[in-house]
């Protein structure tokens, strides 16, 4: 930061999908079974997009 | 304080717009995830304030059946739940999210996604908690839940696994945060931010980011063995098997007790940012108060035994965690005494913030006192389970940590929103929480000596008792109407609020160096730091104050630096490893302790079974082989780096591909021992043994699995991406390489504590 730089405000989706995931896995396993695996398929599309964005970098 | 802002009115911003939303749903900036943290437990909050009001309603009078001994369970549970682990701990996070990067000349956090990750496992962690209401079915434990009550034949609804699974998932991203701060504070300072530069409220963020790292996951592994007993049949704390709850209570007040300061700590650093600038004099013993931050997170971790004396420790353990506890309560009088000397003498300008830092002052040292009651054995027994209890803690924790938020959240608001919170309402909202508070908690005190039990739905009709009780119960509602007048006075200064300025109360910390609310980008120029009030030194010497925007070179003098010891180790870290890279540390910090404690149960309990298979059963000679397959793949990914570093792209690309047939390999090992002992008719739930045996491999083997997932992303990253250079990548490579090198090195000491039994 040495010079005048002012980089725009970046945003990116995937967190929140992968908290959503994590919560998902956990709901599954009070609850029902089914959950879990849609928090597992979550988390995949989720490392899949965050990682995306981090190479695009 | 008010005639220092100016008098424009500004208008509110508006959310209203798909747009603004999703900006704020997807946002990486560490100023909005703060706001975020800090709107989401204002919620929880309130939550946790009603569900007190309850609890006071029902002990207003004696004998009463306003709610069932059931629903009291639940909602004292959830009360303590909330406080501790979704307002008071990530309220404390949220101030460190928007502050830090400020105050020590940063962009950002240094993993933003991370962070903003950390804050959505907050919130769906406390909904999936409070998701337990809606199944009919809210945890009835208490927060540190003891087992063998939270046992399956004991508490059967699915509340304690509610209760286990939301702070779980809490806790992951609690810890996340605690690695983001380490490594933000280690290695983003600006250009002469020396260490002994920093503000104390970032020292602070810093030592309680270490603490979480060390002290949260001991709760996670206590959790994860007792959702394990309630529902897979394992054996850890079932008494009837052998099992020890004791060992509960050993791993939750392993991190139950520095979960105090974890608490407390940042707290400590927001009273020391506040009580200087409205004293208009430098902080005093500024050295002293890190160092007395630095003492108590170490013996924090000494004096968890303290809770326990009622448990029949013994002599010794009784003595030596009642010493410990006993000398914590100097380096904390340490800070006091130096919070008195800096008011001492100093203009004191009693603002809204001032007024709670006092308050705090006052409060906090009550609390303290009490607590060191506890650290005498002979009192402890006296006192435990009885109100005293509730009365000290509260003293700490509303009366200490709460009225610290509060007093930051009127010192800091005007930066976060660029409005001065109204000082008359603040003055009212003080005023009324001391009142409040203080007639909720201090009776307490006395109840706790007549022998009135905590934890109990209602209560005899025994002299006092009643006025003791109806009093507390008005002071809990005063302090309802305390908290709508600040609710009040943020709507109103929100839609309406005088404009404040970039630097309303004239102070010295870099924060206010930029604009109100600060931009995006928190500072265009980097701004000089030439001591530890830079802001000072620079209106001192008459020069830009504001760098926010562009700033001439001419007007920016260069900063001085400073080169001390302790800043020559964390220069020397820094160049030996980047920013993932200490962050990869810091993770496996946590992951030491959340092995530690597998590995202790295992010890603990590999002999103890009353029955059933033993370490007998093991085939050492085979595991033995496998193992040698994943502690060479250390060897190859080390091969694979020295590659990468002489930029060979394909000889990286061979040396990474057999690493991960080598971690393969060993997984192979390991199913092979577990389908060998089902053949033999060895299950997860037969005993002590194999329950701690099953859990502590198991666990090894999922990192073990994320690890592969991880080099496999790597190789699969370099086949179909043209564009993935690993040159360019090499912080993250290294980054994953250090975690691999970790899990096998873990495995090396599971292995001889499992298999190599005749060793000890």
């Amino acid at each position: 930061m040495d010079q005048v730089d002012r980089p725009e405000e970046e945003l990116s989706i995937w967190p929140a999908v992968m908290g959503l995931a994590v919560a998902m896995i956990g709901l599954g396993i009070v609850t029902n079974i089914g959950f879990s695996l849609l928090g597992v398929l979550l988390v995949a599309f989720g490392i899949w997009g965050w990682i995306g964005e981090l190479i695009g970098e | 304080m008010a005639s220092i802002a100016g008098q424009q009115r500004i208008p509110a911003p508006s959310i209203r717009s798909a747009e603004r939303l999703y900006s704020w749903i997807a946002t990486l900036d560490h100023k909005r995830i703060g706001i975020l943290y800090l709107i989401t437990t204002g919620v929880f909050f309130i939550l946790g304030g009603l569900e007190a009001l309850v609890l006071r309603l029902q002990l207003a009078t004696p004998e009463s059946g306003l709610i069932s001994p059931e629903a009291y369970n639940a909602i004292f549970t959830m009360h303590g739940t909330t406080m501790i682990f979704l307002v008071v701990m990530p309220a404390l996070l949220g101030f460190s999210n928007y502050l830090v990067p400020l105050m020590i000349g940063a962009r950002d956090m240094a993993f933003p996604r991370l962070n903003a990750f950390s804050y959505w496992l907050l919130l769906f962690g406390g909904l999936l908690l409070y998701f337990s209401f809606l199944n009919a079915s809210p945890p009835d434990t208490g927060w540190f839940s003891y087992a063998p009550l939270t046992e399956q034949p004991y508490s059967m609804n699915k509340g304690v696994d509610f209760w286990i699974v939301g702070l779980t998932v809490t806790s992951v991203g609690t810890i996340a945060t605690g690695v983001n701060l380490i490594v933000t504070i280690l290695a983003l300072r600006t250009r002469g931010m020396g260490l002994w530069r920093m503000p104390i409220f970032v020292w602070m963020s810093l030592i309680n980011a270490l603490l979480i790292v060390g002290a949260v996951p001991s709760l996670t592994a206590a959790q994860i063995m007792l959702l394990f007993d309630r529902n897979l049949g394992t054996k850890f704390f079932d008494v009837g098997a052998g099992g020890s709850p004791i060992l509960w209570q050993h791993l939750f007040w392993f991190f139950g007790h520095p979960e105090v300061y974890i608490m407390v700590l940042p707290a400590f650093g927001m009273i020391s940012e506040v009580v200087p600038v409205f004293s208009r004099k430098p902080v005093f013993g500024y050295r002293l108060l890190v160092l007395a931050g630095m003492a108590i997170a170490v013996l924090s971790f000494m004096v968890w035994g303290h809770h326990m004396f009622a448990v029949g420790m013994g002599f010794p353990a009784d003595v030596v965690f009642g010493a410990a506890s006993m000398i914590i309560a100097v380096p904390t009088g340490i800070k006091i005494f130096n919070w008195l000397a800096t008011m001492w003498g100093g203009r004191l300008q009693f603002t809204v913030p001032m007024l709670f830092a006092t308050g705090f002052i006052l409060m906090f040292t009550m609390g303290g006192v009490t607590g060191v009651q506890f650290a005498v054995v002979a009192a402890d027994w006296q006192l435990t389970d009885s109100y005293y209890v509730v009365a000290h803690f509260h003293y700490v924790l509303f009366g200490g940590t709460m009225l610290a938020v509060f007093a930051a959240a009127y010192y800091w608001f005007p930066k976060m929103t660029g409005r001065m919170l109204d000082e008359r309402l603040g003055k009212w909202h003080f005023w009324l929480t001391l009142a409040g508070f203080n007639l909720t908690f201090f009776p307490m005190h006395i109840l706790g000596l007549m022998g009135m039990p905590r934890r109990v739905y209602t209560y005899p009709d025994k002299p006092g008792w009643e006025l003791l009780n109806s009093a507390e119960t008005v002071g809990s509602f005063i302090l309802g109407v305390s908290t709508l007048v600040f609710i009040w006075n943020i709507y109103r200064t929100l839609r309406a609020g005088e404009a404040a300025g970039n630097d309303p109360w004239d102070a010295w910390t870099l924060e206010w160096a930029t604009a109100s609310p600060p931009p995006s980008w928190n500072f265009a120029t980097a701004p000089p730091v030439s001591g530890p009030r830079p802001l000072q030194a620079l209106k001192q010497q008459g020069v830009a104050t504001d760098y926010s925007g562009a700033v001439e070179i001419s007007n920016i003098p260069d900063p001085a630096t400073e080169d001390s010891q302790v800043d020559g180790i964390v220069d020397a870290i820094q160049d030996r490893f980047g920013t993932a890279q200490i962050g990869v540390i810091s993770f496996i910090s946590s992951e030491i302790v959340f092995f530690a404690a597998l590995i202790i149960a295992f010890l603990a309990y590999r002999t103890a079974s009353v029955s059933g298979p033993g370490q007998e059963s093991l085939a050492v000679l085979r595991t033995g082989l496998f193992s040698v397959a994943l502690w060479a793949s250390s060897g190859t990914l080390f091969l694979a780096e020295r590659r990468l570093h002489r930029r060979d792209r394909r000889g990286f690309h061979r040396w990474l591909l057999l690493t991960i047939v080598l971690g393969v390999v060993f997984l192979i090992g390991q199913m092979l021992e577990y389908r060998s002992l089902y053949r033999e008719g060895v299950r997860l739930g037969d005993n002590l043994f194999t329950s701690s045996f099953f859990t502590l491999t198991g666990f090894h083997g999922a990192h073990v699995t994320i690890g592969l997932i991880a080099l496999g992303i790597l190789f699969v990253l370099m086949l179909v991406q043209s564009r993935f250079d690993p040159v360019t990548h090499q912080g993250g490579i290294r980054a994953v390489a250090i975690y691999w090198h970790f899990v096998d090195l873990v495995w090396l000491i599971i292995f001889v504590a499992v298999y190599l039994r005749w060793l000890y």
